[in-house]
């Protein structure tokens, strides 16, 4: 079952089923390693603040309006 | 060996640098060139160059340290700029640093060089990290793969440098580059070989496309991928037709940049599973320290990056307030004394003593102030990006300076320059992207320093009184709304900055103890490069300063800036300044300590000096406090009075710190822009509040 990202749960993993948004941002998020099939784990989401998402490595942070182009899928 | 490189090279070696950010590549940099360092801007472009030289077997090797970017997928003038350099032909050798603790994240930036000719290098750096973290790498597996020397590196102690100088010797007579054959092949093979038949075709299509020095199969891909830049040089050297029957081959294949990226991932896991052993593959939650959770805590991150801001602003306080008070208060005092002792004995002309002990005596002090100053605020902030804190603070302001188009990272010039101006046009430093570093400059201009308040204060007891408090709170009001307005007309029309302003996608480095080699290093880099401007553009103003307020008799009504100020007196009297106010609301963009003692010039009160540069050595003039207070309250309206604190208030706020402009933002233009916008804007807010204010006063 596929979710938005901004919906996972903290200390939560997730596998990244689609990105969407402006050229620009798919960019970005490709060279921080954030595509199709990469496991993420949620590291901080609160209201009002960008995500905290750890990924390849390395601890990203996202927008959370363009996070919501993200799918994720959860992941035990 | 010199001979023989140079032959085999046939033009002067020069190593370009590249990599994403935090990777260590101005680590790299500063260790390969010491000293020998420019800063300058990139031809056309509103992007900081940074290059230097090493020697090495008797042989000088330039280093152009490229723009640090995730990608190079022409979206910021930065990426354009690491492209095309590294394309065009100009370097001799490239060096790629690569994290050796983030190896997927980081091997991304060398699948988009993979297939350029370029004779190229890998610094594996950080390896220190990557085997704490039981990561093993195998070198020599990795360079048989890549067809490319890799350095084992740790950059922060020096540890690889000689064998990255040495390897890059070889790579330049044999001129060997990434091997990309892999990467094609997924791109070719994968999803049922869907984009092969275009990819080939391609490859033939393309084959006559000049671009730069790379294998066609690059062009290709890059095609594939839509890159905005290829697409528009093989438009410019094709036919309409042509280039029709390309793009008709490209709309047959599904588009879709996620796939592109995850076949360059699916190429950097190949290449990790045959080269890396990593301890423990179990997944394990992301261990972070409590100092790393309360830096981005949703309620505790911002109040503790006030703290840290202030704690830096103090900090850089305490290390220079001592000999800056020293400076100003003991030393060119005496030494202002002794000039023109010096220069009266020996018979000097009036003019040349006033100039040498009031113009360039105390403009010299000021400047070296200055250096002192932005050194200790440059280290502070060194070290707290060093660590990885800064990134912290975007994290947690990124809504509320996204608001004016800017990134997190700006709350630290605002906050500094609450303090101090200088300080604050300094801590802009920690944005990398110059539109955004030069839009965060001009907006932190708006902040009043601690320095203004005294004028403040001052006109303010004399005619508002009672009403103090709301003078200064429509002061407040106006400073939010001009915030805006500058953010708004700068970001747009003249920065440009918005259209690069992208929702944020950034890394959090994790924390590690602070470099001090480096950082020091760095620091005093950075301290050369601004000794020089600071002390001739400081000098310069205040020369001019000089010229326009000499007067050999002492009285301000023979010296230029009062014919000046006389013959515009009816314009200015619009926005309700008199030759006087006017005077002091120009002079006031030259130091805002020193105006007081030009107000009491100005009003006939103040003596003992013959320019207004001279009142920058703080004990030169002399007036009374009552006699002024009666001088300005006699003969100055409160309508006047309003304007004036206005004016006053969103002017330039200094000489250091329009010199700090021209360093920060590394563009005189600029400087001027920036310079003139303010005061224009200042005059103006001047003027409205003194036309409202007649209404009601």
């Amino acid at each position: 079952m596929s979710t938005l990202l901004t919906e996972l749960n903290e200390k939560r993993y997730g596998k990244i089923i689609s990105i969407e948004g402006s050229q620009r941002f798919l960019d970005r998020a490709g060279a921080m390693g954030l595509t199709p099939n990469t496991e993420i784990q949620m590291v901080q989401n609160k209201k009002r603040q960008p995500i905290l998402v750890y990924a390849r490595d390395t601890l990203i942070a996202l927008n959370r309006k363009e996070s919501k182009g993200i799918m994720v899928k959860g992941v035990e | 060996m010199m001979s023989e490189i140079a032959s085999v090279m046939g033009k002067p070696a020069i190593v370009a640098l590249a990599g994403q950010p935090n990777t260590g590549k101005s680590t790299v940099f500063n260790g390969l060139t010491g000293a020998r360092q420019h800063v300058g801007n990139w031809p056309g472009k509103t992007v900081e160059q940074k290059s230097g030289r090493y020697v090495y077997l008797d042989q000088t090797y330039t280093v152009m340290d490229l723009p640090g970017t995730y990608s190079l997928s022409a979206n910021s003038p930065e990426e354009v700029i690491a492209r095309d350099y590294m394309v065009s032909g100009e370097p001799s050798a490239l060096v790629v640093m690569i994290d050796a603790s983030q190896l997927e994240r980081s091997l991304y930036f060398l699948s988009e060089i993979a297939g350029l000719s370029i004779p190229t290098i890998i610094g594996l750096n950080m390896m220190d990290v990557a085997k704490e973290k039981g990561i093993h790498i195998n070198v020599k597996a990795l360079e048989k793969l890549l067809g490319v020397p890799v350095v084992e590196m740790v950059a922060s102690k020096a540890i690889g440098m000689d064998t990255l100088k040495e390897a890059l010797t070889q790579v330049i007579k044999k001129k060997t580059s990434v091997a990309a054959e892999g990467l094609f092949e997924i791109f070719k093979m994968s999803d049922r070989a869907i984009y092969k038949p275009t990819l080939e075709f391609l490859k033939t299509e393309l084959a006559a496309i000049r671009y730069g020095d790379y294998a066609v199969e690059w062009l290709a891909v890059k095609c594939l991928e839509r890159d905005r830049l290829v697409m528009e040089t093989i438009k410019a050297q094709m036919s309409d037709p042509q280039y029709k029957v390309i793009v008709a081959q490209l709309e047959k294949v599904p588009y879709d940049k996620m796939t592109f990226a995850s076949y360059r991932f699916k190429w950097i896991e190949k290449l990790i599973s045959k080269s890396v052993n990593i301890a423990s593959k179990e997944k394990k939650l992301l261990k972070r320290s409590w100092f790393d959770r309360l830096s981005t805590h949703r309620y505790l991150g911002q109040p503790l990056a006030f703290m840290m801001i202030l704690l830096g602003f103090m900090l850089s306080m305490v290390i220079c307030m001592p000999i800056m008070s020293v400076l100003s208060g003991q030393i060119l005092p005496k030494v202002y004394q002794g000039t023109i002792q010096g220069l009266q004995n020996i018979g000097a002309p009036i003019w040349l003593i006033s100039i040498m002990s009031e113009a360039v005596l105390p403009a010299a002090v000021m400047a070296l102030i200055m250096i002192l100053f932005v050194t200790s605020v440059l280290l502070i902030f060194g070290v707290m990006e060093d660590v990885g804190y800064l990134a912290r603070v975007a994290f947690v302001f990124d809504r509320a300076m996204c608001k004016l188009g800017l990134h997190g990272k700006a709350i630290i010039p605002f906050m500094m320059s609450l303090g101090c101006n200088m300080a604050g046009i300094t801590g802009s430093r920690v944005i990398d992207s110059l539109k955004q570093r030069r839009l965060a400059i001009v907006v932190s201009l708006v902040m009043p320093c601690l320095a203004m308040w005294g004028v403040i204060s001052f006109v303010s007891a004399i005619f508002f009184g009672a009403y103090t408090p709301v003078v200064l709170l429509g002061l407040f009001l106006l400073t939010i709304v001009h915030m805006k307005i500058t953010a708004k007309v700068f970001g747009k029309w003249i920065i440009g900055a918005t259209e690069d302003f992208q929702g944020l996608v950034m890394e959090l480095p994790p924390f590690h103890k602070p470099n001090w080699k480096s950082i020091l290093k760095n620091t005093w880099y950075n301290t050369k490069n601004v000794a020089q401007k600071a002390f001739l553009l400081i000098v310069g103003i205040s020369m001019v300063m000089w010229i326009l307020s000499f007067s050999s008799t002492g009285h301000i009504e023979d010296s230029i800036i009062y014919s000046v100020g006389k013959t515009i007196e009816p314009i200015s009297m619009f926005f309700g300044f008199d030759w006087r106010l006017f005077t002091a609301f120009i002079v006031s963009a030259m130091g805002k300590e020193a105006s007081l003692g030009v107000l009491a010039m100005l009003f006939g009160q103040g003596g003992g000096v013959m320019s207004f540069t001279g009142t920058m050595v703080g004990s030169a003039v002399t007036y009374s406090q009552a006699g002024f207070q009666s001088a300005m309250a006699n003969s100055v309206s409160t309508a006047s009075a309003l304007a004036f604190v206005t004016a006053f208030f969103f002017n330039v706020p200094c000489m250091a710190a329009i010199a700090t402009i021209r360093i920060e933002a590394g563009s005189m233009k600029f400087t001027w822009q920036a310079v003139a916008y303010y005061m224009t804007v200042a005059l103006l807010m001047g003027g409205i509040v003194y036309r409202v204010a007649t209404l009601f006063l």
